[in-house]
């Protein structure tokens, strides 16, 4: 039996809440963006020894830039303190942002079910608000992301 | 010699030891006759001390865990794989816990569709500033809602001496507004309720709140509940800048809110006496998250001083709040939740923190505003010409008063297709009921409109003058009195009209208690020559006379509200308060009484008629009234019983959620909610005068309730603390009168059935009672109340006694073993299952 046991969380990154930088300013969220930005908050927050401790697991599973979803995974022991870590986050490369966890499961499996209805629902809601300037290349790119979120790995 | 010394040892010994085996057996039956078949005495198989150990851990937590030791027997139960009987129980609630604590495997924050809990922000900050700050707000308030907050409340804070500028003046946002700033709110908002569990049709709240910052002994008394200023803002916190003030706070001030600055070194100490009397007092600590969020060095100042909080309160009467200058501070409730384990408060308190105790603060506070406030209301309005606008608003629970910007219609499709009977894309605050508009509205639910009209016309008329006669007395307890009687009164009005909604629309709609207090305030005719558009008293359309009776309520409003305000703390603490739910709902019971009989001291026939309404609800036959209007008494049972119980009584909503919730319970099961009544009539038709045998009864009607909805058929197999995990759950519903509407909802074609059965009975306390009787009962209650913890306590030592004797009793009485094994078994499974559940 896996004696380790993880968390994973599944987010979305709310760009700008205040609205006060133009839409193109908006900064392109990346694994090594949002990595960095939450590694940052743990050391603030919590410390050498906290970074170090919720390291080991700590990943960033997944990272859709069009949709704003994002899948985290973290130790059975920490997940609460690297989540309140991820709240504390205020900006990404100087945009201003929210993390809002979406779901929280105990295994992956879960969470790619549940990331991917996400990722859906939140799609059409970028269809909406994009409307006419949806590009071919955006839903190509969607559904590489969608079939990403099913090969997703432990 | 030596062997005669041996023999004699020998006896003794042997005397001793059969002297254990009686105490052993008289211990035994007497933990057997108090708990009704005490499974835990007599169930001598598979690690009983384990469990034993458990299930007092279970009992003794119960006040103030309730959710951990339900998720505690979820994971024993999982344990000893009875998972698949814990749907027992038929509340959500326990439903949505089995699947939260389920298995690690599963989905660990969303909630199944449990009591839809909406979540609050109550601290939105609002300033008297130029535009420029009208549009932050709007920002916040558009991300609050796409978070999936169901609620915020504008705060204002004001220091020194409160003038007449300081009455609210903060205008509600409405949707058009928020959608400028966020053109596809609808979709956002949808998809985060749905994740969140808020049912999507949830209309979007919005309040105001005063925050006065007390320094100085002028400042503090300038708190109290006589202040019109205060009164025109919905909450109302007081910030304490020192030692004096905060004492002042927590003992005797009136306020809903302690708002303490965390961010900056306090000034003044938490001592815990104080924050214990200020718990007792319902009033309610904030924390505010905003700080922690921003800035580095006020993190380390809030953590520090808001964890003595946290401390001294155990986790309880906390609520939280963003009070986020900007968008950018704002979290969503869960996010939020888990900031909170920083501070040392546990999920399951931070969570109740964002919801739950929100909601509490909100409809007390709402519930107390409009004993008085209607007034100045339904003067703005025309009386003939409500629209339907007001109608489903007043269905709601608490408040759909900040809703007057129809924020809520609009939110989804779906949403707005259920208030298609009403036309409420108008805003309109909700008003005085308007009888005839809603009337013309309301689609046809079977109901009979005309009886209705007849009755309710009889029913402004009467109290007028039967009101007026008690009012005048200058008792507390007459007032008391005729404020219940009113409120039963506008139970009727309300819910009769609501009923209509009720059915209409989204399961959602909770019953307004204001809407009752309005309804209360519209029935007392007290003469208050300041108000001018009082018009006469007996006018014959009824929105008039509502009118003119909200008038009458305002002179009187101070006292009646006390009286109110004191029935009410006579009545919460022993609901929400640590002690046993049992007590709590005799208490309750017996307060439900002593209101049906101040009612009949008012006696219109419709009075009859809404304590007819409420007795199926509550516990039956009590609250029956023989010389109802039986023709529309009918009708209106027929519709939504439980519906009218939530309103009965505003200042006892909780105990007719309770008594709801016992509703529920039974009504899981059709064949034993037919058989309920059935109990109260045996149980009433004695007479009334037996308060004190009443409530006992009561008790035992509770036992039987849980019996005959767990298991069916035990009859004794249920020990008291089954109730008691039952009326945990209920204790948890009581104030969250949402839930239990949306559960009844479900419930009300099942209850009418028991309804129809228990529109027969007598009211055998038909007789006229005073308020002497009435404070008699109240005491009775107390008594009652007193008499069933002891009880409770002996029963939960005896039990914890009889887990510790079963190693004994199982060796040297395996007889008994045999006696009691089959029905025990049963009840400790049902036991275990509803202490899971």
């Amino acid at each position: 039996m896996v004696g380790f046991k993880n968390r994973y969380m599944t987010l979305e990154v709310i760009l700008d809440p205040n609205i006060e930088l133009a839409k193109k300013d908006h900064v392109i969220i990346t694994t090594y963006n949002v990595t960095k930005a939450i590694k940052d908050s743990i050391l603030v927050n919590f410390g050498e020894c906290g970074l170090a401790s919720s390291l080991g697991s700590f990943q960033v599973k997944y990272v859709n830039w069009i949709t704003r979803l994002c899948i985290i995974r973290a130790s059975r022991e920490d997940h609460q303190k690297v989540w309140s870590a991820i709240t504390m986050v205020r900006s990404i490369a100087g945009c201003p942002v929210i993390f809002n966890l979406l779901d929280l499961t105990g295994s992956i499996r879960a969470c790619k079910i549940a990331a991917f209805k996400c990722d859906e629902l939140k799609f059409e809601q970028y269809k909406l608000v994009v409307r006419s300037n949806l590009s071919a290349q955006d839903t190509q790119k969607m559904q590489f992301y969608l079939h990403k979120i099913k090969c997703l790995e432990h | 010699m030596q062997r005669s010394a041996c023999i004699i040892l020998l006896l003794l010994f042997l005397c001793t030891l059969f002297g254990i085996i009686s105490l052993c057996h008289c211990y035994s039956d007497s933990w057997n006759s108090m708990l009704l078949g005490s499974s835990s005495v007599s169930n001598p198989v598979v690690a009983p001390k384990m469990r034993s150990i458990r299930m007092k851990r279970l009992l003794q937590d119960r006040h103030d865990e309730n959710h951990n030791t339900e998720r505690e027997g979820q994971e024993i139960c999982n344990n000893q794989n009875l998972a698949g009987s814990i749907s027992e129980t038929g509340t959500a609630i326990s439903e949505a816990r089995t699947t939260n604590s389920a298995g690690n495997e599963q989905h660990q924050i969303h909630p199944t569709p449990r009591s839809p809990m909406g979540f609050f922000d109550l601290s939105v900050p609002y300033t008297d500033l130029p535009p420029p700050d009208r549009s932050t707000r709007t920002k916040l308030v558009t991300k609050a809602l796409e978070l999936g907050y169901s609620g915020v409340a504008y705060n204002r804070t004001i220091k020194g001496v409160m003038s007449d500028r300081d009455r609210c003046s903060i205008p509600l946002l409405t949707l058009p507004s928020l959608l400028k700033h966020s053109p596809h709110l609808t979709s956002s908002v949808g998809f985060h309720r749905h994740l969140l569990g808020v049912p999507r049709a949830t209309p979007f709240r919005q309040y105001t709140r005063l925050t006065v910052c007390a320094e100085t002994l002028a400042q503090a008394q300038a708190l109290n509940s006589g202040n019109p200023i205060l009164k025109t803002y919905d909450l109302v916190a007081v910030k304490p800048m020192n030692q004096f003030a905060f004492d002042q706070a927590c003992e005797k001030l009136e306020v809903d809110i302690i708002a303490i600055d965390f961010s900056e070194k306090l000034s003044f100490r938490l001592k815990q006496p104080l924050v214990k009397a200020a718990i007792e007092r319902k009033v309610y600590f904030e924390i505010t998250y905003a700080g922690l969020i921003a800035d580095v060095q006020t993190r380390r100042q809030i953590i520090t001083n808001a964890k003595l909080l946290v401390d001294w309160t155990r986790g309880r009467n906390i609520i939280i709040s963003s009070a986020a200058p900007t968008a950018n501070e704002f979290r969503g409730p869960y996010d939020v939740a888990n900031l909170m384990s920083l501070l040392g408060l546990s999920m399951e308190r931070a969570k109740a923190a964002i919801s739950r105790n929100c909601r509490t603060l909100i409809s007390n506070a709402v519930r107390k505003k409009h004993y008085y406030k209607e007034a100045i209301r339904v003067e703005v309005l025309p009386s003939g010409e409500e629209s339907d606008g007001n109608k489903p608003s007043s269905s709601d629970s608490f408040n759909w008063d900040p809703i007057s910007s129809g924020e809520g219609d609009l939110l989804l499709d779906d949403l707005a297709k259920a208030f298609s009977n009403s036309s409420t894309k108008a805003t309109k605050m909700v008003k005085a009921i308007d009888f005839a508009s809603v009337i013309d509205s309301m689609p046809s639910l079977g109901f009979q409109v005309n009886d209705l009209i007849a009755g309710t016309n009889v029913v402004v008329s009467q109290p007028l003058a039967t009101q007026k006669n008690i009012v005048s007395a200058p008792q507390l307890n007459v007032q008391s009195v005729a404020t219940d009687g009113v409120q039963e009164q506008s139970v009727l009005c309300d819910t009769m009209l609501e009923r209509q909604r009720f059915k209409s629309e989204n399961p959602q709609k909770l019953y307004s208690s204001s809407d009752t207090t309005k309804a209360v305030n519209d029935v007392i005719p007290i003469e208050d020559p300041s108000i001018t558009t009082r018009a006469e008293p007996n006018s014959p359309d009824e929105t008039d006379g509502i009118a003119t009776d909200i008038h009458g309520v305002q002179s009187q409003k101070s006292a009646i509200a006390n009286a109110v305000n004191d029935v009410m703390e006579i009545e919460v603490p022993t609901t929400t308060g640590a002690e046993p739910t049992n007590s709590a709902e005799s208490m309750g019971i017996t307060k439900e009484i002593h209101d049906v009989q101040s009612l009949k001291s008012v006696t219109a026939k419709t009075f009859k008629d809404a304590m007819e309404i409420e007795a199926p609800t509550t516990t039956g036959a009590e609250t029956k009234n023989p010389d109802g209007i039986d023709g529309v008494t009918t009708e209106i049972l027929n519709v939504s019983t439980t519906n009218c119980e939530l309103n009965v009584v505003p200042s006892q909503v909780n105990l007719t959620y309770h008594a709801l919730d016992i509703g529920l319970s039974v009504a899981c099961n059709p064949d034993s909610e037919v058989q309920v009544p059935t109990n109260y009539q045996d149980t009433d038709i004695p007479g009334p005068h037996n308060e004190e045998a009443d409530s006992i009864k009561n008790n035992d009607i509770q036992s039987d309730l849980v019996d005959e909805v767990l298991t069916g058929k035990e009859k004794k197999s249920l020990p008291l603390d089954s109730a008691l995990d039952k009326s945990i759950l209920e204790v948890d519903e009581l104030t969250e009168p949402g839930d239990d509407v949306v559960v009844l909802a479900n419930q009300v074609p099942v209850l009418d059935s028991s309804d129809e059965m228990t529109a027969t009975d007598d009211y055998s306390v038909a007789n006229h009672e005073t308020a002497e009787v009435i404070m008699h009962e109240q005491e009775h209650g107390k008594a009652d109340v007193e008499l069933s913890y002891p009880a409770l306590v002996q029963s939960e030592s005896g039990k914890s006694k009889a887990k510790r004797k079963k190693p004994h009793q199982v060796t040297f009485l395996p007889l008994k073993r045999l006696l009691h094994a089959t029905p025990f078994k049963k009840a400790r499974k049902s036991k275990r299952r509803h202490k899971m559940a």
